[in-house]
């Protein structure tokens, strides 16, 4: 009797975990995202900062910018795959603390193969120093942006429009030495600003006029009154225009006048703070 | 029962007196007072016991009134004396001091606290928000530059309505730590000195933080600090999401170290030790070991202590091999422990919780089991135990944080077996990481996917809209209730126990 007994609850554990590896299975599948091209973006949100994620392919992430705390690290858990614990290039477009101090954290939990900066430090911060000892000790490959360049990376372009000259010591706004980027994969194209104001915005459309076009621009300095001019928004004219700033932030970005301007420029507005990450797919 | 007629049951009547001495002095004093009045209490209460001393239940009541002055006493000697050189009495003041971390740094979203032991010219304790790098390790010593200021009480952040006896005193609440000033935006500079504090302990943490790398280095988030929560109780960087979804579903004790953590890591290190022919009687003392090394790894917070007690308690009891008779047990380590820190009785909730749970789960569980009999043996244990837990810990819920979880019992019941392997995958895939990076990228991904599986049942159920409702009990229907309970249980363990 007892001996059935135990043969029954036995079979009937084979049964349950069977069941339960089943269950587990079918979670993951109906869960998962429909599988689309390996090139898209991810503007992750990190609260009130950046954090844009470009997959450039299956296996290759650029990270630009990673918000001011822990909270880049869920977006990553919740866009990168989980065996993946690589990011292939970082870039910190300017050392301000909602831009750069989550990549303490990437740097603490990912490899990080290559960095991007443009070797201005931030004098009044103490928490800087520590991210560039970081970034000695994760060895990675850094690369110094003192002048406006091209990258390939597989068929993916990467133009760097700004800084155009070193801006180590330029006697500006930290937010105008901001890295500006043009990312063009096929038809596809992104604009990345990082915290650029009207004034650096005037020399980029001086400097580059309709080269700044994109399909996606990612609204500077988190949709602040203080950028994405009129001039500006009409060389880009973008079809899409991202947000990235935290709920109920205390700067009240975005703009109502900012969002007004991208509306009447007939760009198509997402924002991290309304919807969470905002993915892209071509 | 009331004529307390065994050692255990008179030890346990005036184990309560004396709680009942703690609970009064902890509403009633703010600060130090002299040990005036108490002297004058006992003496009081001296000549009667010696005039009553032949009448029991006077003798019993006189005994009990001294253990209510003793336990409002101990209380009394908890306040520091604040002279001119403790720090509180510096509140108010824009200042830069010395000191050095005291316990291991609380890393939050964007900041971290520190709790600072101050050093001369002024002593005492102060609890520091700052920056969250550079990081200041257990025992660096630091000079701290800031505004001192008192914590005061907050209005908790629901609406409180008529009755307003809810607001949150912070103040109480960091008393527990020793702690009557704080500083928020300090600038905090390690110093060029010796290293602080316990060796041990600091070694012990270092541990930690190996696993705490091994396993951020390997895991995603949030899978990552859930583990952390798991296995060491590091909650603090869990996403408030996160957080909000275990409170909605009932299930936020698994990331708090409990007596339940412990017993899973108590019986993995003696199946790890008799599975290597180590005798029953050694592993026991290894076991013990373990628990306070783990106790100290962990943190040594008030509710690890608070566990690992408990998790050395039922060891030794089965050691013993008689028979374990709990309640006494329970009430040894909740008058020890509020002998060591008066305060966690009546202002730290977690305290509270778990020796409910302790009692819901040994005294209300077993008889629960015979509801749940349709169900298969294992599960239906679990069921009774949560259910058991669940009943004991529910009124007090109640009155701390105002609702009440209905999908508890469920949601518990779905995940609760999931959680042993995820600790022992999770120990295992950081060995395994230790031995060869590949080992440990098997385990983590196997405890990824146990991890994903209860993230994924916690999120589902906490998104039911009538997963939590608000429900509010004053302090009166509380108690109320609790006296019931304890009345109810004890009609039940006496003839039970005249049985034996």
């Amino acid at each position: 009797m007892t001996n059935s007994m135990a043969t029954f609850e036995k079979t009937l554990t084979v049964v349950v975990a069977g069941l339960l590896v089943i269950a587990l299975a079918a979670l993951f599948v109906v869960t998962r995202e429909p599988r689309r091209g390996d090139f898209h973006f991810a503007f992750l949100d990190v609260g009130q900062g950046d954090g844009t994620l470009i997959f450039l392919d299956a296996k290759t992430q650029m990270l630009v910018d990673c918000g001011p705390s822990r909270a880049v690290l869920q977006g990553l858990g919740r866009q990168m795959p989980f065996f993946d614990r690589t990011i292939e290039y970082l870039v910190v477009t300017h050392p301000d603390l909602d831009h750069y101090l989550g990549c303490m954290d990437v740097l603490a939990r990912y490899r990080v193969e290559r960095v991007w900066w443009t070797g201005r430090d931030n004098a009044n911060d103490a928490q800087w120093p520590v991210f560039k000892e970081n970034v000695a000790r994760e060895g990675a490959e850094v690369h110094l942006i003192d002048r406006a360049e091209r990258q390939d990376v597989g068929e993916t372009v990467i133009e760097i429009f700004y800084p155009d000259h070193p801006v180590a010591n330029e006697k500006t706004d930290d937010n105008n030495t901001s890295i500006v980027m043009r990312v063009q994969h096929g038809e596809l194209s992104l604009l990345l600003t990082g915290d650029a104001e009207e004034e650096l915005e005037h020399h980029l459309v001086q400097e580059y006029g309709a080269r700044l076009h994109a399909k996606i621009l990612k609204a500077g300095h988190h949709g602040s009154n203080s950028s994405s001019g009129q001039e500006f928004l009409d060389a880009v004219s973008p079809d899409m225009a991202v947000f990235s700033a935290g709920k109920n932030n205390k700067y009240g970005h975005p703009a109502e006048r900012v969002l007004r301007r991208l509306e009447r420029a007939g760009a198509a507005i997402r924002r991290t703070d309304v919807e969470g990450d905002v993915l892209y797919y071509p | 029962m009331f004529f307390a007629d065994s050692p255990s049951k008179r030890f346990m009547m005036y184990g309560a007196c004396f709680l009942a001495g703690v609970a009064i002095g902890s509403l009633a004093l703010e600060e130090r007072r002299g040990f005036f009045v108490f002297a004058v209490l006992f003496g009081v209460l001296l000549p009667p016991l010696a005039v009553f001393w032949r009448t029991r239940t006077a003798r019993t009541i006189f005994y009990c009134a001294i253990a209510v002055v003793l336990g409002a006493g101990r209380v009394n000697a908890e306040f520091p004396a604040v002279d001119e050189t403790h720090i509180a009495s510096q509140a108010g003041q824009e200042m830069v001091f010395d000191g050095w971390v005291a316990a291991e740094p609380d890393e939050r979203e964007d900041h971290t606290r520190l709790l600072v032991e101050v050093e001369a010219p002024y002593h005492g304790r102060v609890l520091v928000k700052t920056d969250r790098f550079p990081v200041m390790p257990y025992g660096t010593p630091i000079e701290v530059a800031c505004e001192l200021e008192r914590p005061f009480e907050i209005a908790s952040g629901r609406q409180v309505g008529p009755r307003n006896d809810n607001t949150f005193r912070y103040d109480r609440y960091l008393r527990r730590d020793d702690v009557y000033v704080i500083c928020r935006d300090a600038m905090v500079q390690a110093q060029k000195a010796e290293r602080r504090g316990s060796r041990a302990i600091a070694a012990l943490l270092g541990v930690k933080q190996k696993m705490q790398k091994v396993i951020g280095e390997n895991l995603p988030e949030p899978h990552a600090s859930f583990l952390g929560g798991l296995l060491y109780g590091a909650r603090s960087t869990i996403p408030a999401e996160l957080q909000e979804s275990f409170r909605r579903t009932g299930t936020s004790h698994i990331v708090a170290i409990s007596g339940y953590n412990i017993t899973v890591v108590t019986s993995m290190v003696m199946l790890a030790l008799m599975a290597v022919l180590i005798p029953r009687k050694k592993a026991f003392w290894l076991a013990i070991a373990a628990i306070a090394g783990f106790v100290i790894m962990v943190g040594a917070q008030a509710s690890v202590v608070r566990a690992g007690a408990m998790g050395m308690l039922g060891l030794t009891a089965q050691q013993v091999g008689r028979l374990a008779r709990p309640l006494p047990l329970i009430v040894a380590a909740a008058v020890g422990m509020v002998l060591v820190n008066p305060f966690v009785l009546l202002f730290d909730a977690g305290f509270q919780l778990s020796f409910l749970a302790v009692i819901g789960l040994t005294y209300l569980a077993p008889d629960l089991e015979k509801f749940f009999a349709w169900l298969p043996k294992r599960i239906g244990q679990v069921v009774a135990e949560t259910s058991g837990a669940i009943v004991l810990t529910l009124p007090l819920m109640m009155y701390h944080f105002e609702r009440v979880s209905v999908v508890a019992p469920v949601a518990n019941t779905a995940i609760l077996l999931a959680i042993p392997w995820i600790m022992l995958g999770g120990f295992a895939a950081v060995l395994g990481a230790w031995i060869a990076p590949l080992l440990g990228q098997v385990l983590f991904g196997l405890t990824w996917v146990l991890l994903s599986y209860v993230i994924k049942m916690v999120e589902l159920f906490a998104r039911l809209p009538f997963a939590s409702v608000e429900a509010r009990v004053s302090w009166w229907v509380m108690a109320g209730v609790y006296i019931l309970i304890v009345w109810m249980l004890s009609r039940r363990i006496a003839p039970l126990q005249h049985d034996k």
